[in-house]
């Protein structure tokens, strides 16, 4: 017997406190309904004397991960953030969701599930996702307050302005139905809610790409880009490298499909704490159009500095990036962004006279809570009930049990944005029966297909020189030649952020070559000093490679397979094409003419496994997942080929948005959040609309 | 991670912070003591209703000679002969020599001799803050991490308020034309350190007699190197004792003395002349409180400004405050070779760059309100607005920290609205696990390694740890005193890094176990590395 879990009145419910939902979320509570004049208002343009007029928008977040993961001040923040440290500390493994608890009933992709033994069907017993081949799918992601942000490394490129035009322009996959101008002020956005830091594009960027993704032209002037915060610093090893690329003036330049490219490195914009930039001058806000229901975002010029967001626990703590190496998976400074900081201003306004923080009763947040149904009206497609399973964890004899409740929540009256990541939104709707055999929100059976990651290929080798690494942030700089070009129409194009962890990834250094020098006898001092000197000079480069959308790439369920709450776990099936395979030979050669020139001495190699491929001259390559799990509920133009509308609205159902990484149609070659950040932030245009239009 | 097993936040402890009002006054006494406490306290009320009685007078004198000059219509200036018959500002000055006696030695000065004496003071003042880092700094690190977590972060943020503190006044020296020297070997701290002042928390005396000097010195503060724990919290209280006796609670919003100030544009004259000069004085000048050594900085700067101006402007003009401000003691403001605020960052307050006497003025008060409170407040002047709860003062901080509660949500017994400094705090808990800290030895010295049973490496990392923070202040000292921006930055940098080593250093020391059951402890001994 499924029991109504009573939530008062909402007007917007979001599943999930990831970085989507938080900026939904926050979006949201930042805006009032002035029943005067029939628009939602910035709450910055209310005040005591106009007050009574306005109408919070009221919302609910729910959480999966536990409550402690969702606590936004004082003590108890810190008191998680040292919870989550000790368990790093105490991890063999250092991997990506090593801090953060795999919870029994909300469990996570891990990528210590993936294959052992080269056996899938074997794993499936052990891992979250039930691996379906041909290759493994390596991403992961985590269920927790604040969602996969936690672990993110935080780089935050763009996309270019030819990613969004792949049909029109190279023949591949499918255009975005936004175009690269419009979209630009939600990058802006983006990057100012998510707190960027990198270097200024202006006349003097010598990088094309790079222009034409920053500048822009607003009534016929040229408008150069300036980032929040000014760039993290390279570090020593990325500074070591960018002089060796560049001699005097002349740049070095390598032949790439009969053209000379030159190859120089770009510090990578990523949202981490630096020093505020003083050029920066802008702030955002939604403005309903006079006459109609529509909201745009607009640009205004802002005299107040650029404020830093530091720690939940405290406001001070965390204003700079500390250098610490461990961006992944656990920034011990709180520098580096994660959703909690911006889901901590969706409920916490400051008032106007006191100036303290005040919490916002018109958005709350049920912990401990999985939505695994929807159900839909026959009539006209609204969502009416979403099904939730609320479980409470309790330690009987070093035992997990779990005490677990099935309810729904009545969603007649309410917008539902679904808001996990792209692998459990989805997972979600595909459990949930809708008309004629299938499921809600999947007239175009696009839901859940077009899986993709970026392949990241590895190389790494031994330079001349020390070059340090972990000294610094993961990631500082980066080589963007490659991502773009005439060569779209054959391969895929690659992305080459450098890595500051040595050989961390490709063979766990130093720990490795600390047992391997242990097996050779050497201890003590000598331990110490040669130890230092492998690594010192050690040096990774990687390629992420673009991977196209492809149907067969997908998420489905199976109720053979299910969770300890009885809810059915992803089913993936995953390749990869000729597409992305041609790609990573092409960057074997360029590493190999790149390691050339840099003296750099090649050391990789790579095991015969289920994510490798070979070449015709039988050479292995392998690749590894880049933690971007992109597109299983792709935006478009025609409901025919697409689940949701360029606003991440559901083709079919009134009051159902699908936001988050699944929304993108194709991935280029930068990192997904920030373009899904800025997605999530055209999204809310509309769903103001519906609510102006809802009119209370 | 916490079982936690309710699904909704419990706001209690939050809404009670945001809506519940902080003090409830009592008005029944405990005791006939407390009674009679009371009524001497109310004697004092008034007099010391601000958080400086000095640099209320001084206000008020800027404003009586403000109403003097409107009263008596006079376009004309008011030069010094017609000030000097102004009675009622003659008693004003001899109010402000009364309370802070050492202002008799001022009065008598030059202008280039009490220049001296203000570099004297300021430089003092470098080692006044100086020697409050290592303490709190060393408490710090004793906690054992993933401990404390709340006392572990107010200690934190009141040492990197102290850094800011010791940069702030790098920058008035340096807007002065003086060269700060923070490793200057007499300015160097070394502990058990005699503070040179007291903190006797009761009434603070109108006069100072002999044998209530020698009262005071009697009772002067030790500062010890010693571990987080009730001993060690007691030292920090007394080091940030407020000047005044009372403070409003704090739920009673009134007007910060910044921007008292900033009303005051006003038209100003000078008061004084000067004869003789001694200038090694300052050393046995005798304060009560840091924030009377403060005033005394402050009255003599502004004494020493009024000088400059006056022969600037040839003894005769009046000035508005805008033109006593500039120049004078500020003709070389050096604003390059000053920290500016972009630099500062990691706990409250802001960092002043000083370009003339206002924000001199503002950058005493920010070190003596974030350290005792500002104008009998608790709160101190820079609220930041994204901060939960009220950032209080450093006492006040401490105090929580000591007696385990927070003043928020606490019942306290009021004097006219007016609330003891030495009230305790009985509010919301605050968890202190003084178990969850190293037994650090006090006063530790490399020296002591000579008498236990030498641990093999240890002197070596007592060293790297010494010479790490040498660097600390020397990259510091660095920065303060080069032209050139970027090398300006690269040193705080530098500077920096040498801070995240420390911590990491000062726990793997403490770490180790001596023969009497103590632990080692870094033991800031950094003398042997100047020069």
């Amino acid at each position: 017997m499924k029991r109504l879990l009573n939530v008062d009145h909402r007007d917007v419910l979001i599943v999930g406190t990831g970085v989507a939902a938080s900026i939904m979320a926050k979006q949201l509570s930042n805006y009032q309904y002035n029943t005067d004049k029939k628009s939602f208002e910035h709450i910055r343009n209310i005040n005591q004397s106009n007050k009574q007029n306005f109408l919070p928008i009221r919302i609910l977040l729910l959480e999966a991960g536990l409550e402690a993961g969702t606590e936004l001040t004082g003590e108890k923040a810190n008191t998680t953030h040292e919870e989550y440290l000790k368990k790093f500390d105490m991890e063999m493994a250092k991997v990506p969701n090593s801090p953060y608890y795999n919870l029994k009933a909300a469990p996570s992709p891990d990528v210590l599930d993936l294959p052992r033994d080269n056996d899938l069907v074997q794993t499936r017993r052990s891992s979250y996702l039930v691996q379906n081949g041909p290759m493994p799918f390596l991403s992961d992601a985590i269920r927790t307050g604040g969602g996969t942000t936690m672990h993110w490394l935080g780089s935050t490129p763009r996309m270019l302005p030819h990613d969004f035009k792949l049909k029109s322009t190279y023949g591949k996959a499918v255009d975005w139905p936004i175009e690269y101008n419009d979209f630009q002020k939600y990058y802006d956005f983006a990057e100012y809610e998510l707190g960027v830091a990198g270097r200024d594009v202006d006349k003097n960027t010598s990088n094309q790409l790079l222009k034409e993704a920053y500048i822009k032209i607003e009534n016929g002037k040229t408008v150069y880009h300036q980032f929040p915060m000014s760039e993290i610093p390279m570090s020593y090893s990325d500074n070591e490298i960018a002089k060796k690329l560049k001699r005097k003036t002349k740049t070095y330049t390598m032949k790439f499909q009969d053209k000379m490219v030159e190859i120089s490195l770009f510090p990578t914009p990523q949202a981490r704490n630096s020093f505020p930039n003083k050029a920066y001058n802008r702030s955002f806000k939604y403005q309903k159009n006079r006459d109609k229901e529509d909201y745009d975002l607009i640009c205004e010029d802002n005299t107040k500095p650029y404020t830093v967001v530091g720690t939940l626990w405290d406001q001070y703590q965390g204003n700079r990036c500390e250098g610490n190496a461990s961006c992944v998976p656990f920034c011990p400074a709180q520098a580096k962004y994660n959703a909690l900081k911006t889901l901590k201003q969706a409920l916490y306004k400051q008032d106007q006279n006191s100036k303290k923080l005040v919490r916002d009763d018109s958005v709350d947040i049920i912990t401990q809570t999985v939505v695994y149904r929807l159900e839909a009206s026959s009539k006209d497609g609204t969502i009416e009930k979403i099904y939730v399973k609320q479980y409470r964890q309790k330690e009987i004899e070093k035992n997990m049990v779990l005490d677990v409740e099935d309810r729904y929540i009545n969603t007649s009256d309410m917008i539902v944005i679904l808001a996990t990541n792209a692998i459990e939104n989805p997972k979600i709707l595909l459990n949930s029966p809708f008309q004629e055999g299938r499921q809600i929100a999947n007239a175009s059976n696009q839901l859940g297909r077009n899986l993709m990651d970026h392949m990241v290929y590895l190389q790494w080798g031994y330079t001349q020189q020390p070059v340090y690494p972990f000294r610094g942030p993961g990631s500082t700089a980066n080589i963007s030649a490659f991502r773009d070009g005439k060569f779209r129409s054959k391969f895929a194009p690659f992305f080459g952020p450098i890595d500051n962890w040595g050989w961390a990834w490709p063979t766990f250094a130093p720990g490795s070559d600390l047992d391997n020098l242990l097996e050779h006898g050497i201890v003590g001092k000598g331990l110490k000093q040669l130890l230092g000197r492998i690594v010192e000079r050690q040096i990774l480069f990687k390629w992420e490679v673009e991977q196209l959308p492809d149907p067969n790439n997908n998420v489905t369920i199976d109720q053979k397979y299910v969770d300890a709450l009885s809810i059915p776990r992803p089913v993936i099936c995953y390749d990869i094409s000729n597409y992305e395979k041609e790609a990573i030979f092409q960057a074997r050669q360029v590493t190999k003419n790149l390691f050339k020139h840099l003296k750099i001495d090649d050391q990789s190699s790579y095991d015969d496994s289920l994510n490798s491929f070979k070449d015709k001259e039988g050479n292995v390559y392998a690749f590894k997942g880049a933690g971007h799990i992109v597109g299983t509920h792709r935006i478009g133009n025609d409901p025919s080929d697409s689940v949701t509308n360029s606003y991440c609205k559901s083709w079919e159902h009134p009051n159902l948005y699908l936001i988050g990484t699944g929304s993108m149609p194709t991935l280029g070659t930068s990192n997904p959040t920030l373009t899904m950040v800025a997605l999530t932030l055209r999204s809310t245009e509309s769903v103001l609309k519906d609510l102006t239009i809802k009119n209370y | 991670m916490r079982q936690k097993l309710t699904r909704i936040t419990n706001k209690l402890s939050e809404e009670k912070l945001n809506n519940e009002s902080f003090a409830e006054p009592l008005s029944v006494a405990d005791s006939i003591q407390d009674m009679l406490k009371e009524h001497e306290v109310e004697k004092s009320i008034e007099l010391k209703k601000s958080f400086s009685k000095t640099i209320q007078i001084m206000y008020d004198l800027i404003i009586s000679l403000e109403e003097q000059y409107q009263k008596e219509g006079n376009e004309d200036k008011i030069n010094r002969n017609n000030f000097n018959k102004i009675d009622q500002i003659n008693l004003l000055w001899s109010d402000i020599l009364e309370i802070n006696p050492a202002l008799n030695i001022v009065n008598k000065l030059n202008y280039k001799e009490q220049r001296t004496l203000l570099k004297c003071a300021l430089q003092y003042a470098l080692k006044i803050e100086h020697s409050t880092i290592p303490p709190y700094l060393t408490a710090l690190y004793s906690i054992k991490r993933g401990s404390n977590l709340v006392p572990s972060r107010i200690t934190r943020s009141v040492a990197i308020e102290e850094m800011l503190h010791l940069i702030m006044v790098c920058n008035v020296l340096n807007s002065m034309d003086m060269h700060p020297d923070i490793l200057k070997e007499k300015l160097v701290p070394t502990y058990p350190y005699h503070f040179p002042f007291n903190s006797e928390n009761s009434i603070v005396q109108n006069e100072y007699t002999s044998t209530e000097i020698q009262n005071i010195q009697k009772n002067k503060i030790i500062i010890n190197i010693e571990a987080f724990s009730k001993t060690s919290l007691d030292t920090f209280i007394r080091i940030e004792s407020p000047i005044s006796s009372m403070v409003k609670p704090l739920d009673q919003h009134i007007k910060s003395v910044k921007e008292k100030y900033k009303e005051v544009k006003q038209k100003i004259t000078s008061p004084c002349d000067n004869e003789q000069c001694y200038d090694e004085i300052i050393f046995s000048l005798p304060f009560e409180k840091i924030g009377e050594f403060y005033e005394f900085i402050t009255v003599l700067a502004f004494i020493t400004q009024l000088k400059a101006k006056r022969e600037e402007k040839n003894n005769q003009e009046h000035m508005n405050y805008e033109e006593f401000c500039q120049r004078g003691l500020f003709s070389k403001p050096n604003i390059t070779k000053q920290i500016s605020t972009e630099q500062y960052y990691g706990s409250g307050g802001q960092l002043i760059t000083v370009e003339d006497f206002h924000d001199f003025l503002e950058v005493i008060l920010e070190i003596t309100g974030q350290g005792e409170g500002t104008n009998g407040e608790m709160v101190a002047p820079e609220q930041a607005p994204d901060q939960d709860g009220l950032e209080l003062a450093h006492y006040f901080r401490f105090m929580e920290v000591r007696h385990g509660h927070y003043y928020v949500g606490g019942k306290y017994k009021l004097v006219r609205g007016m609330m003891r400094v030495t009230t305790r705090p009985n509010g919301n808990p605050l968890k202190v696990d003084w178990d969850q800290v190293y037994p650090i030895q006090k006063n530790f010295k490399i020296k002591d390694l000579e008498k236990i049973d030498h641990k093999a490496g240890l002197k070596s990392i007592l060293e790297e740890f010494n010479f790490n923070y040498f660097q600390l202040i020397n990259y510091i000292q660095k920065a303060i005193s080069t032209e050139e921006k970027e090398e300006q930055n690269n040193y705080i940098h530098d500077s920096i890094q040498h801070m995240h080593q420390m911590h990491h250093q000062a726990e793997s020391i403490m770490k180790i176990k001596l023969n009497d059951g103590k632990h080692a402890a870094p033991t800031w001994e950094i003398l042997p590395y100047l020069n």
